[in-house]
C-alpha cells in the first residue's frame, strides 16, 4: 500500500533516491510501530505462566555485594549479571535441575547444582574470596566476556551495558581505551581508522560475534552500531584468539551484541548539536514452550555536520588572489544510515542452542565536504550506500557428544556504494560557486565528472568448534572462507578511468586450530595457536586475465597466570599475517596498478601485562601496566607508479615498535569510580637500507610519520542508587582525552618549527544520567568537548566542536 | 600499600622522561656556514619536500635531517630573490624570499582556487613584474583559464579564461606547456593527441603544435604546426623553452615512447623574434647523434647557443616508471650548429631535471646514481668530461627539483 502510494506520487516506477526515501521513511516508521507494539505486548503476556525462579547473590566473605558478575546456567543460553546489591534473578525457568556457573579472572569457575520447582524461587548465594572479585572489575570493562578474561590474550573489555543510556559514539568510545586510537575526518559518519598498539588501517581487523565485518561495507560498520545493542567490546592487542578467523596483524575488535535470554524491549532516541540524531530499537521475543526465538534491531544516525570550521585551508580568495582566513560552517556533510536486522529461528531446543535465519539490511547516504585537505571544498558530492545479507547461524552444545560445540554461520551480502560526482560547480567556503567547469568536484583522474558505482558480492562462511576433552584440555577449530567478486561501473566516466571495470575476484581461507592447557580452576591457562592463511585472487585485464595465490602460517602462544589472588600476569606472542586486499593486488583498473606479485604482511607481535590489586577498607585500587612490541615486514604501502599520479601497492616498508600503556582504576564502593590511562608506543621505520637505491635510509629508526605516539584518557564516575526514589539510580561522569602532537611526515626531516603537524588536542566530556523504575525509563544529557576546543585527528581536516545531546531509552525485560 | 603507590609513580615517571626524550630534537636546525652566496635547493625526501640553503653548490654537504622548511610541490621557479612553489595540499601558490645570510622565509600565497581551473600547471614569467598562470581541466574539453600575478607583490592582477583546440569529430585535444610573450603574441607549446576511452593517453597527433594567442586578451587562438617530428612541445613542469641573445625562442619536443610522443626524433623546434610560426629550416634531432633511442627532456640555456639539458635513454626502459631509475644523461648541446654532445657524468633518474640552475655560465643540476645524490657544475668551455661532483644531498630517496641562487651576501 505504501508502495503503491510512493509510484503513484511518481507517477512511475522510479528508483530515484527521493522516491526511495519517501518509501524507505513510511515503511521504517510502521516497522517501528509494529516492532514496538507487537514486543510489549509479546513481553507483557509472557509474564504470567507455570514455571520457576531462581534468584541469589553475589558477596565477599565480609559481605560487600559484587556488581557486574556474569551467572551462567549451563546448558541453556541464558545469563545475567549482578546488581549494585551483587543480586541476580532468572525467571520464567522451566522446573528441572541445572548446573550454574559464576566464573572470574581470579577466582575461575565456581558452580552450584540448583533445583528449580514450578511456582517457587530458588535462592542460590556466592561467597568468593576477599580481594579476589576485584580483578573482575577492571577498567571500564566490568566483568562480561569471561571467556576471553580467562585466556591469556592481551585483550580490554568494554562493558557496553553499563553506558548503555549514555550518548555513545562508538569511536568516541574506542578512544578511550588504553592503545587504542580512532582518528575520524570529521564527525558523525566521516571516514575513520584504528590503531591499535601502534598498527593501524588494514592492519586492525573488525568482527561482530566472531564474524568478520570487512565485506559489510560502512553503513553497517562499527561506528553506527546503537550502544543498546552491543553487550561488550572486545579489544585484541596483538594476538588474536583463533575462534576470531580473521587476518588481523596488530589486533582486532570483536562486538559481541547482547545475549541477553530473556524476552526484552529497549527503544532509544538522541538529539544533539548540529541537529544530530541517533535512534535504536531492539527487542527479542522467545516463546517458552517450543523455544521459537525472534528478535529484531532497528537503529538509525543522522546529522548536519553543520559544525564551524577555522585555521589553515579554510580561507577564501580576496581581490589579489590572497587567501583571507574565514570561519565557515560545513555545508556539505550531511549524513543519514538506516540499518535494521531480523532473526528469527528456535533457541535453546535439545537439538540447537540457537538455530536463527536473518536479514541484515543498511543503506548509507552522505555528503562530501572536502577532500585530503580543507583546502579542497566540495559543495554538492555525495557517497551513498547499499547493504542487503541473509544469513543463518547454528549452534549447539554437547553435539553429537558431550564437550563438543559447533557454531556455525553462513550468509550472502551484497554492497553496493556509489560515489556522485557530477556537479560542474566549485565552491569555496563561503558556500559562493566560485566556478563552473564541465568536470566533477572531487577530480581523480582526469577531472571528469563521475558516478562511481562498486558493487561487491560476497558469500561468508564460518565453522567454529570447541571440544573440552577434560576440564584441563580443550581444542578450538575455526575455519572462515570467503569470496567477493567486485565489479566497477561509471555512466558518465571515460572508459579507461572506471575502476574495476572488468570483474574482480578474491577469495580466502583462514583456518585456525588452538589447544588449551589449564588448571582446574583456571588460574593458569596456556593457549597455544596455529593459523593457515590462504588466498586466490583473480583479475580480467583488457588483454589477460591475471591471478595470484598465496599460503601462509601464523602460530602464537597466550598465557595467563594468577600469581596471588592481587596479582595476575598475561603474556602472549604470535607470528601474524595480513592478507592482501583485492585492490591491492589486482589495483582497481585505473588509478592504482595491478601489483600481482605482493606477498601478505608479517608481524611478529608480543604482549607482556600484569594486573595488580589492593582493597582497602571500601576501596579497591587496581594498576594494569603492559609492554608490547611489534616487528612488522612486508608492509604494505601504496608507491607512485608512473607520471599520470597512477599508483602501485608494494611491500616496501619495515617498522619496530614498542610501547608502554598502563591502566589505574581507584573504586569506592560503588559510587565512585576513576579510572587513568597513558600509552606510550615507539614505532620506528625499520628499513635500512632503501628498496630502490640501496642507500643507507637517513629515516632509518626513525619514529613512524603520521602516527600519535603518547596519549591518556581520564574519567571519573559518579554513581548513586536509590537516588531520590528507592527504585531510581543517577550518575555524573566526567572524561578527558589526550594525545600529544605528531608530525605528519618523518619527524627526523625538517626543522622542527617548519613542519606539518596534528596538533596536540585536549578534550573533556561531562554528563550525566538517571535512571528510573530500575532502569525501565533513563535519559542523560551530555556535552562533549565542553570547551569547544579545534580537534585533529588528520592533517588540516577538523572534527567537530562543543556537542551538546539528550539521550532517552525505554527498556523493558520480561 | 606504600610500595603499591611508589611503584606506579616510578612507572609514571619514566613514561614522563621517555616522552619528554623523544621532543627533544626541536631546535636541531643546521647552521649555516659563513658565504658570500647562499643557494636554496628544494628536494623531494622521504614523501615530503624540503626548501634548505646552502653556502657552497660544489663543496660540502647538505641534509635535510632536522633541516629545511616542509612543503609539498608540483610547479618549481625563481626570481631575482624569490622561490615560487605551487602547494597541491594546500592548493596554494607561494612566494619564499631567500635573503643574503641564508634565509628561507614565506612571504605571500595565492589561493588557486577560482583563479584558473584545477591549479597553476604551466608558470610564465613574462617580464620582471608580470607571472602569467595558466590552469586547465584535465578533461580534454579544452576549457582553460589564466591570470596575471603582479610581482613582487605577489598578487593577482587579471585574469580570464580562453579555449584550447578540441576537434570532436576527430576526436582530438590539446594540452598547453610553456609558453612567451612576443610581438603582442602569447606562444605556447602543445600536446595534440587521439582521444581514447580504452587507454589513458591517446597517440600524439603527427606533427608538432604550439598554440599562439593575443596577448593578453587571449583571443584569436591559432595553432601552429612544425612537421618536423611529432612530440609533445614544451612540456609544462620541465625546462622546456629558452631564448637566446637575439631574441629567439626554442622549445623542447619530446618524441619519446615514455615520454611526449610515440617512439620519433626528439629534439628542438625554434620560433624566430617576432614570428607566429615555427622556423620550418629549423629543427635539432638530438636524438640520432646522442643514440640509445635518447629523448630530450628539458634544456637550460647558458649563452652563445649553448645549452645543458638531459635526455632519457629509452633503450634503457621498457616502461615509464623507469624513469626513476639511471637512465637519464646530461648533453650539451650546440643550438647554432646543431651539434651534441652526451656529457661523461653518471647515468641520473629524470625527474631532478624540473628546475636546474645556470649562475655565472654555468650549468648546476642534481645527478641522482647509485652511489647517491650530487649536486654536478658543467662548463660550457669544455669538453664531455668538463663537470664537477658538488654539494653531497645526504640521504635516500633525495630528489632534488630546484636550485636557486640568493642575492649575493
Amino acid at each position: 500500500m505504501q508502495l503503491r502510494g510512493c509510484v503513484s506520487y511518481c507517477d512511475k516506477i522510479d528508483f530515484s533516491w527521493s522516491c526511495k526515501q519517501e518509501n524507505t521513511m513510511q515503511f521504517k516508521l510502521l516497522f517501528l510501530f509494529l516492532l514496538l507494539l507487537f514486543t510489549t505486548a509479546i513481553v507483557n503476556a509472557q509474564r504470567s505462566g507455570s514455571s520457576g525462579e531462581l534468584s541469589g547473590t553475589v558477596r565477599t566473605r565480609t559481605g560487600e555485594a559484587l556488581l557486574n558478575l556474569t551467572i551462567t546456567i549451563e546448558g541453556t543460553m541464558r545469563t545475567t549479571q549482578t546488581n549494585e546489591k551483587g543480586q541476580f534473578v532468572f525467571r520464567k525457568l522451566v522446573p528441572g535441575d541445572y548446573t550454574i556457573a559464576l566464573s572470574g579472572t581470579s577466582f575461575g569457575v565456581q558452580k552450584k547444582s540448583i533445583r528449580v520447582i514450578s511456582g517457587k524461587t530458588t535462592e542460590a548465594d556466592f561467597i568468593i574470596e576477599e580481594h579476589t572479585h576485584e580483578l573482575n572489575q577492571v577498567t571500564i570493562s566490568g566483568a562480561s566476556g569471561n571467556k576471553v578474561r580467562q585466556q591469556g590474550f592481551s585483550a580490554d573489555i568494554v562493558d557496553a551495558r553499563k553506558i548503555a543510556n549514555r550518548n555513545v559514539d562508538m569511536n568516541h568510545l574506542m578512544s578511550t581505551v588504553a592503545g587504542v586510537r580512532v582518528r575520524e575526518t570529521g564527525g558523525l559518519g566521516s571516514d575513520f581508522n584504528y590503531s591499535i598498539n601502534g598498527l593501524s588501517g588494514r592492519a586492525v581487523k573488525f568482527f561482530i560475534n566472531g564474524i568478520p565485518m570487512e565485506s559489510f561495507g560502512t553503513s553497517y560498520s562499527i561506528n553506527n552500531l546503537p550502544i543498546n545493542l552491543v553487550e561488550r567490546i572486545e579489544v585484541f592487542k596483538g594476538a588474536t584468539p583463533v575462534e576470531l578467523g580473521g587476518d588481523a596483524l596488530g589486533g582486532a575488535i570483536n562486538i559481541v551484541t547482547s545475549k541477553n535470554t530473556d524476552s526484552y524491549l529497549d527503544a532509544s532516541y538522541s538529539y544533539g548539536s548540529f541537529n544530530t540524531q541517533r535512534a535504536a530499537v531492539t527487542g527479542r521475543w522467545r516463546a517458552q514452550g517450543n523455544g521459537f526465538t525472534t528478535m529484531a534491531n532497528v537503529f538509525r544516525n543522522s546529522s548536519d555536520n553543520d559544525y564551524k570550521v577555522s585555521g589553515p585551508t579554510v580561507e577564501i580568495a580576496g581581490p589579489g588572489g590572497n587567501p583571507i582566513p574565514v570561519t565557515a560552517r560545513r555545508f556539505n556533510d550531511r549524513y543519514e544510515s538506516t540499518s535494521a536486522q531480523a532473526e528469527a529461528g528456535f533457541t535453546g531446543v535439545s537439538w540447537a542452542d540457537q538455530l536463527l535465519l536473518g536479514l541484515t539490511g543498511s543503506k548509507l547516504d552522505k555528503g562530501i565536504q572536502t577532500g585530503q585537505t580543507m583546502a579542497y571544498v566540495y559543495g554538492e558530492a555525495s557517497y551513498k550506500e547499499k547493504f542487503v545479507m541473509p544469513s543463518v547461524k547454528y549452534s549447539k552444545k554437547d553435539f553429537l557428544t558431550d564437550g563438543l560445540q559447533v557454531d556455525l554461520f553462513s550468509s550472502f551480502n551484497r554492497l553496493e556504494a556509489t560515489t556522485v560526482d557530477t556537479s560542474s560547480r566549485r565552491y569555496d567556503w563561503d558556500q559562493h560557486v566560485i566556478e563552473i567547469t564541465s568536470g566533477g568536484e572531487i577530480g581523480g583522474i582526469g577531472a571528469q565528472r563521475s558516478m562511481l558505482t562498486f558493487t561487491d558480492k560476497t558469500h561468508l562462511h564460518r565453522l567454529n568448534s570447541s571440544y573440552k576433552i577434560s576440564d584441563h584440555h580443550s581444542f578450538n577449530f575455526n575455519f572462515i572462507y570467503s569470496a567477493t567478486t567486485r565489479k566497477g561501473s561509471d555512466p558518465f566516466a571515460a572508459e579507461w578511468t572506471i575502476p574495476y571495470r572488468s570483474p574482480q575476484n578474491l577469495s580466502k581461507q583462514v583456518t585456525g586450530l588452538a589447544y588449551q592447557l589449564n588448571d582446574a580452576e583456571q588460574k593458569w591457562v596456556n593457549t597455544f595457536f596455529v593459523k593457515n592463511y590462504n588466498y586466490n585472487a583473480q583479475a580480467q585485464n583488457a588483454n589477460s586475465r591475471v591471478s595470484t595465490h598465496s599460503n601462509n602460517w601464523g602460530y602464537g602462544y597466550a598465557g595467563k597466570f594468577i600469581l596471588s589472588n592481587s596479582v595476575l600476569v598475561k603474556l602472549s606472542a604470535e607470528k601474524a599475517v595480513r592478507l592482501p586486499e583485492a585492490n591491492e593486488l589486482l589495483g582497481n583498473g585505473n588509478t592504482i596498478l595491478i601489483a600481482p606479485s605482493l606477498q601478505p604482511e608479517i608481524s611478529y607481535n608480543a604482549n607482556v601485562g600484569a594486573q595488580f590489586s589492593k582493597s582497602f577498607n571500601d576501596n579497591v585500587l587496581i594498576f594494569q601496566p603492559s609492554v608490547f612490541y611489534r616487528n612488522t615486514s612486508n608492509l604494505i604501502l601504496l608507491a607512485l607508479a608512473d607520471y599520470l599520479g597512477r599508483s602501485r601497492y608494494e611491500n616496501v616498508a619495515k617498522t619496530e615498535g614498542k610501547g608502554i600503556e598502563a591502566e589505574v582504576t581507584f573504586r569506592r564502593k560503588t559510587w565512585l569510580e576513576v579510572t587513568g590511562n597513558l600509552t606510550y608506543q615507539d614505532i620506528r621505520n625499520n628499513q635500512k637500507y632503501d628498496t630502490n637505491s640501496g642507500l643507507e635510509s637517513n629515516i632509518y629508526k626513525d619514529r613512524l610519520r603520521n602516527t600519535p605516539y603518547l596519549m591518556g584518557n581520564a574519567e571519573v564516575r559518579l554513581s548513586q542508587p536509590e537516588l531520590f526514589a528507592k527504585s531510581n539510580s543517577g550518575s555524573v561522569y566526567w572524561v578527558a582525552s589526550y594525545v600529544h602532537q605528531y608530525y605528519l611526515n618523518w619527524p627526523k626531516l625538517g626543522a622542527a618549527d617548519q613542519k606539518s603537524v596534528i596538533p596536540m588536542q585536549f578534550t573533556n566530556d561531562i554528563g550525566t544520567t538517571y535512571s528510573l523504575q530500575n532502569n525501565r525509563y533513563n535519559i542523560s544529557l551530555e556535552c562533549r568537548n565542553v570547551f569547544d576546543k579545534q580537534v585533529f585527528d588528520n592533517y588540516l581536516l577538523q572534527k567537530p566542536g562543543r556537542m551538546i545531546s539528550v539521550k532517552t531509552r525505554y527498556f523493558l525485560s520480561r | 600499600m606504600f610500595n603499591f603507590i611508589k611503584t606506579t609513580l616510578k612507572a609514571t615517571a619514566i613514561v614522563a622522561v621517555i616522552s619528554m626524550q623523544s621532543c627533544s630534537n626541536k631546535d636541531n636546525v643546521q647552521p649555516l656556514p659563513e658565504s658570500s652566496q647562499y643557494f636554496t635547493i628544494v628536494s623531494q625526501s622521504n614523501g615530503s619536500e624540503y626548501l634548505a640553503s646552502t653556502a657552497s653548490l660544489t663543496t660540502g654537504k647538505l641534509s635535510f635531517v632536522g633541516n629545511g622548511i616542509e612543503t609539498t610541490a608540483a610547479r618549481y621557479l625563481y626570481h631575482n630573490e624569490y622561490v615560487y612553489l605551487m602547494n597541491t595540499a594546500t592548493k596554494k601558490f607561494i612566494q619564499y624570499k631567500m635573503s643574503a645570510d641564508g634565509k628561507i622565509t614565506e612571504n605571500a600565497s595565492i589561493l588557486t582556487s577560482g583563479v584558473t581551473p584545477n591549479y597553476f600547471t604551466s608558470i610564465n614569467l613574462i617580464n620582471d613584474n608580470t607571472l602569467l598562470v595558466l590552469g586547465m581541466e584535465n578533461n580534454h574539453l579544452g576549457n582553460a583559464g589564466w591570470a596575471r600575478i603582479k610581482l613582487p607583490e605577489f598578487t593577482v592582477i587579471d585574469k580570464g579564461t580562453f579555449k584550447l583546440p578540441y576537434d570532436i569529430n576527430l576526436n582530438v585535444a590539446s594540452d598547453i606547456g610553456k609558453g612567451y610573450v612576443d610581438n603582442g603574441k602569447f606562444i605556447a607549446g602543445s600536446n595534440r593527441y587521439v582521444l581514447d576511452p580504452g587507454k589513458p593517453a591517446g597517440e600524439s597527433l603527427e606533427g608538432s603544435y604550439a598554440l599562439v594567442y593575443d596577448y593578453p586578451s587571449f583571443a584569436n587562438m591559432k595553432l601552429i604546426k612544425s612537421s618536423a617530428t611529432t612530440g609533445n612541445v614544451g612540456h609544462t613542469y620541465l625546462e622546456s623553452l629558452l631564448s637566446d641573445e637575439e631574441g629567439n625562442h626554442y622549445f623542447v619536443v619530446s618524441a619519446g615512447k615514455y615520454w611526449g610522443g610515440n617512439g620519433g626524433k626528439s629534439g628542438v623546434l625554434r620560433i624566430n623574434k617576432g614570428a607566429a610560426e615555427f622556423d620550418t629550416d629549423y629543427f635539432f634531432d638530438v636524438t640520432t647523434p646522442v643514440g640509445k633511442n635518447a629523448c630530450l627532456t628539458s634544456l637550460s640555456y647558458i649563452a652563445n647557443g649553448v645549452a645543458f639539458g638531459a635526455v632519457q635513454y629509452e633503450d634503457l626502459m621498457t616502461q615509464l616508471s623507469d624513469r626513476y631509475k639511471p637512465v637519464a644523461q646530461v648533453v650539451k648541446l650546440d643550438l647554432k650548429n646543431k651539434t651534441a654532445v652526451a656529457m661523461n657524468s653518471p647515468l641520473s633518474a629524470v625527474g631532478q631535471f624540473r628546475s636546474p640552475l645556470v649562475f655565472n655560465n654555468k650549468y648546476y643540476t642534481g645527478l641522482v646514481t647509485e652511489n647517491g645524490t650530487n649536486i654536478y657544475e658543467f662548463d660550457p668551455a669544455g669538453d664531455a668530461n668538463a663537470f664537477k661532483k658538488g654539494l653531497q644531498l645526504d640521504g635516500n630517496d633525495i630528489f632534488p627539483n630546484l636550485i636557486a641562487p640568493h642575492p649575493a651576501n
